[in-house]
């Protein structure tokens, strides 16, 4: 198994200046596209599909499609940072601290290390499917329904501390992501739930819907209800940036959340019903956890943007391994990525790399290529995004509104989803003016579904008994990992307890934050 | 200064309008020299094709596919709109047709078997037989797999086991109500089993039941024919039965047997056709059927099934009429049987 | 500040309402059906979950209400909705270009532009673009309307 001389003659087909100028098309075009609420890399693939029979030509088609999917997710992360609107779930952790960032002043840092992390996660997991391809698609075909249960309720348990500074408010916040994920119709006996009679909830409340309404619209309505409290310009700009894009603390607190988020992103990626954000959600937890400056997240944290925005790029290499090995589709995107190789008649699965290795090592060769040219085109234009702060208020959230709209209708091709988000966006205004945290609705409603679907399919699977959770090692690991994620806060009260002292004594529990 | 700040907003208004006119002048060209005007002056407006489903699907390939195809043959003068109202099995776009665009032959929808199940599924309150009917086009066979290992090398095996102890047969597929449920159903019935019986799993997307039979999860998965057949060809699993009239090769490099072959009376085609607004009858459907017509005559169209591996399945006018109230009944039954109506 | 207490211990008491409702309405079409594998079991758990925290959100509040927060202007948030809702409505019968113009020039008034010249250049340039991009390059469909593109 030669890895090194076909990926070699892979770069040898990619560098060529015909598929160098497709690959850039596609980066380009992601990023803009990416910036629109709504509009992320799986649609945008999907409306370039009919182009692609005209181009008859399956390498240039790909290699595009890898850059639009760079592109985009970059893309999608530029706006979160200096707007707080982001328009896809992967985004959502991204905002958190990189929107703080931009408020104080350090937009420009958190945009490059956005781009940089992507860079790095991105070549290192490019690496990884070039040699790990094979026993990581190993894991896909390991896991069943009772596995993905565990695995969600660690996810779960494991990301609380996105719940944020009041306990009650962060967990009401989450059971409204729980129902907007039970509404419409049950996956797995077609029974309608919470439809209130209504023909248009059937379909379920999209995420997009949802991200789109929550940030965007509730953002702005915010905005609108502070005019009075607010300059005209929304960020101040940099104060004077001698030395480029990040200081060398900058770089010194980046390198090692882009590792780990990488290492989050690649294996979650490769997991049928993962895909790009339940990583970046606990590549943001872990990075709080171990931080020693805590009290700097909330605020601004340079970590909890380097870290999702690497577990973000490393899932999409993560999300090839069982799409090209298996023809799994694991996210949104390889399906419609599936949809495009059955057009030029390939099959993805175990015979693709034997049958059209120069397809295989040139997809893989451009993911390099489309990384670099991502970084390429990013850094310079990180100077021109930040300008976007500097348009007029009143312009500026007139704009975000229309793309909003406008993403939403174009996705849905219906208004009564258009006024679905803005009731959503109304509730996204309540919540801010109440102080409720946002980021566990969009939890909620990733993870709520994944939980029950799973629970119940592995109970059908096994016809209704319960031991289907306990038999396989793998899913006991996984489970007394959840247990093990929900006492750690409370270890240093039980060890008190068990050496005699008096329990207010001691730090009473490890915080989440600071009002737990 | 204060002239500067009066002049500046003046030239980029006057820019503005340049662009806008530039714009709609294009628009209006584009128009004029569009030519091929049909005899029947049919479309006479712009042509509307609803996708009743999120792009990157089987419907929206074939609305794209007819879009290109009507415009590259110059089937039309006029210009075809893609549009997709995504939504529970399609019947969320079949209301919205039914209720925004009744009488006006210049929005088409596409639609399909999946469609038939999902109004039965999800108890639509707007059925199938309020549109009118112009063309089914093209068909996919559906296939039975297990897993390499699995002791079922026939479907008569599986299907005994299946009827003797349903509990013992964990089937996996598309959707609830969808054409995968439909053939368990169908199979069962055939059988002499009770479709309510049958251990159904619903997944997402060809993927995920995918995983779950190499998993182990499920004994067999149903699926469309082209979807398993790079682990057909590899011998992760095996082929034991396809749905349509004759058995096609799904990977395995010589024809699976049909269903009918090994003794079931079934058959079942995924098919995908195309349907216009109620309230269309007369010279108005004539029309539409007739530039139907013309679409699957044309060279492009026949390049497209057979890039696309479509299966051709056309039947227009009458005999789609009859078609569709047939798929009607037989689904409704099936799916009521199955516990789903 | 009397006002601003009460509205805590409002919002605490609406939240217990609408769980309360949500959960009646998955205890009805549960229909005493609630089987592990089936699916009338999570609305349940998830409304029940839901008033048990609204009722204990609730408490908080009558005995510790949340600090007093800077009040809310509601007049421009009423107005952005307002907007919003006319350009939903308008979308599909005026067009994308007709109806984001006209929206772009009202809601900049809402919030605070006086900058009525500016703000119809963006208005026609904007939704211009966009539409001749996503309608010719994406081949995204909008609305057309009125207006002959």
């Amino acid at each position: 198994m030669n890895v090194l001389g076909d990926l070699l003659s892979g770069f040898g087909t990619v560098l060529s200046p015909e598929y160098l100028l497709y690959a850039a098309i596609g980066v380009t075009l992601g990023t803009f596209v990416g910036v629109l609420p709504g509009i992320g890399p799986a649609l945008t693939i999907a409306l370039l599909l009919p182009v692609t029979f005209s181009l008859d030509d399956p390498i240039g088609t790909f290699i595009m499609f890898a850059g639009i999917y760079y592109g985009a997710m970059y893309g999608g992360s530029t706006t979160s940072i200096l707007l707080n609107t982001p328009g896809e779930s992967a985004s959502v952790a991204t905002a958190i601290e990189g929107h703080q960032m931009a408020r104080r002043g350090r937009a420009k840092a958190a945009l490059a290390t956005a781009a940089i992390g992507s860079f790095v996660a991105g070549t290192i997991s490019t690496l990884l499917l070039s040699i790990f391809a094979q026993p990581v698609a190993k894991l896909a075909t390991t896991f069943r329904a009772a596995d993905y249960f565990a695995l969600s309720l660690v996810a779960m348990v494991a990301v609380t501390a996105l719940v944020g500074r009041s306990l009650l408010r962060g967990l009401l916040s989450l059971v409204l992501g729980l129902f907007l994920g039970l509404v419409g119709i049950d996956a797995l006996t077609g029974q309608a739930r919470f439809t209130f009679g209504t023909m248009e909830l059937l379909e379920g409340i999209d995420i997009v819907v949802v991200i789109v309404g929550l940030f965007a619209i509730g953002e702005t309505l915010y905005v609108a209800s502070r005019l009075g409290a607010l300059p005209e310009h929304v960020e101040p700009l940099e104060p004077g940036t001698a030395h480029g894009w990040m200081t060398r603390d900058d770089w010194r607190r980046s390198w090692a959340p882009w590792l780990r988020g990488t290492a989050l992103g690649f294996p979650f990626g490769a997991l049928p019903s993962g895909g790009a954000d339940v990583p970046t959600f606990l590549s943001y937890t872990y990075e709080k956890h171990r931080a020693k400056n805590r009290e700097e997240f909330g605020r601004g944290a340079i970590e909890g943007v380097a870290g999702p925005e690497a577990a973000n790029n490393a899932a999409f290499s993560g999300v090839l391994v069982p799409l090209l090995t298996l023809g799994i589709p694991t996210s949104a995107t390889a399906a419609v990525m599936l949809a495009a190789f059955q057009i030029f008649n390939l099959q993805p699965g175990p015979q693709l790399f034997d049958n059209s290795p120069e397809l295989v090592w040139a997809l893989i060769a451009s993911l390099y290529v489309g990384n670099v040219l991502l970084l390429a085109l990013n850094l310079p234009l990180i100077r021109i995004w930040v300008k976007v702060l500097q348009i007029p208020r009143p312009i500026l959230y007139a704009g975000i509104l229309v793309f909003a709209t406008l993403g939403v209708y174009a996705s849905t091709g219906s208004v009564n989803q258009v006024f679905i988000a803005y009731a959503v966006g109304v509730v996204g205004f309540g919540m801010r003016h109440f102080d409720f945290p946002i980021a566990p609705v969009i939890l909620g409603l990733i993870l709520g579904p994944m939980m029950e679907v799973q629970f119940r399919r592995a109970l059908l699977v096994s016809d209704g008994d319960l031991s289907v959770f306990v038999t396989r090692p793998l899913t006991v690991g996984m489970l007394l990992l959840a247990v093990v994620a929900v006492l750690v806060p409370y270890l240093p009260r039980i060890v008190a307890r068990l050496r005699g002292r008096r329990a207010g004594d001691e730090p009473r529990k490890l915080t989440f934050a600071e009002e737990d | 200064m204060q002239d500067m700040q009066q002049r500046r907003p003046g030239r980029l208004l006057a820019a503005a309008m340049a662009v806008t006119l530039v714009a709609a002048a294009a628009a209006g060209c584009e128009k004029d020299t569009a030519g091929g005007r049909s005899a029947a002056g049919y479309p006479s407006k712009t042509l509307q094709l609803m996708v009743p489903a999120a792009p990157g699907g089987g419907w929206d390939l074939t609305a794209r596919t007819m879009q290109k195809v009507l415009t590259d043959d110059k089937l039309v003068g006029e210009s075809v709109e893609v549009y997709n109202v995504t939504g529970a099995a399609g019947t969320i776009g079949l209301s919205q047709l039914v209720a925004k665009n009744s009488g006006d032959p210049h929005h088409l929808m596409v639609m399909g078997l999946v469609m038939v199940g999902g109004v039965v599924a999800n108890k639509s309150p707007v059925k199938l037989d309020q549109v009118t009917p112009i063309a089914t086009l093209t068909a996919e066979q559906e296939v039975v797999v297990v897993p390499a290992n699995s002791r079922y090398r026939t479907l008569e095996q599986l299907m005994t086991d299946a009827k003797a102890n349903p509990a013992s047969v964990t089937w996996g597929g598309g959707s609830a109500g969808g054409t995968d449920q439909i053939l368990v159903g169908l199979l069962a019935k055939a059988a002499g089993a009770d479709p309510k019986a049958m251990k159904y799993v619903a997944y997402s997307g060809g993927g995920e039941s995918k995983a779950a039979l190499l998993a182990g999860d499920l004994t067999a998965a149903v699926s469309g024919q082209s979807e398993f057949k790079d682990l057909v060809a590899a011998g992760k699993v095996r082929a034991l039965a396809v749905s349509g009239a004759t058995g096609v090769d799904v990977g395995a490099g010589t024809p699976t047997r049909t269903i009918k072959e090994q003794g079931y009376d079934v058959e079942l085609m995924n098919w995908r056709g195309i349907v216009a607004p109620p309230g269309i009858d007369g010279p108005a459907k004539e029309a539409v059927t007739a530039l139907i017509d013309r679409l699957h005559g044309s060279p492009g169209w026949k390049a497209a099934l057979q890039q696309q591996g479509w299966e051709d399945f056309y039947r227009s006018g009458d005999a789609a009429a009859a078609y569709f109230a047939d798929e009607n009944r037989r689904i409704t039954t099936v799916l009521t049987d199955s516990g789903l109506g | 500040m009397g006002a601003v207490r009460r509205s805590g211990v409002v919002l605490a008491a609406a939240l217990l309402l609408t769980g309360a409702a949500l959960l009646v309405s998955a205890l009805r079409a549960a229909g005493g059906d609630l089987a592990l594998r089936g699916p009338r079991l999570a609305p349940v758990v998830v409304s029940a979950a839901w008033v048990v925290i609204a009722a204990l959100y609730l408490l908080r509040q009558l005995r510790a209400p949340d600090e007093p927060r800077e009040p809310a202007g509601l007049r421009a948030p009423a107005g952005v909705a307002a907007c919003l809702a006319g350009f939903a409505v308008a979308l599909e019968y005026a067009g994308f270009i007709l109806s984001a113009a006209v929206f772009v020039v009202a809601v900049a008034r809402v919030l605070g532009s006086r900058h009525p010249l500016r703000d119809a250049i963006v208005a026609v340039v904007l939704p211009t673009v966009v539409y001749l991009a996503f309608t010719r390059l994406l081949d995204i469909f909008l609305p057309a309307g009125v207006l002959p593109l």
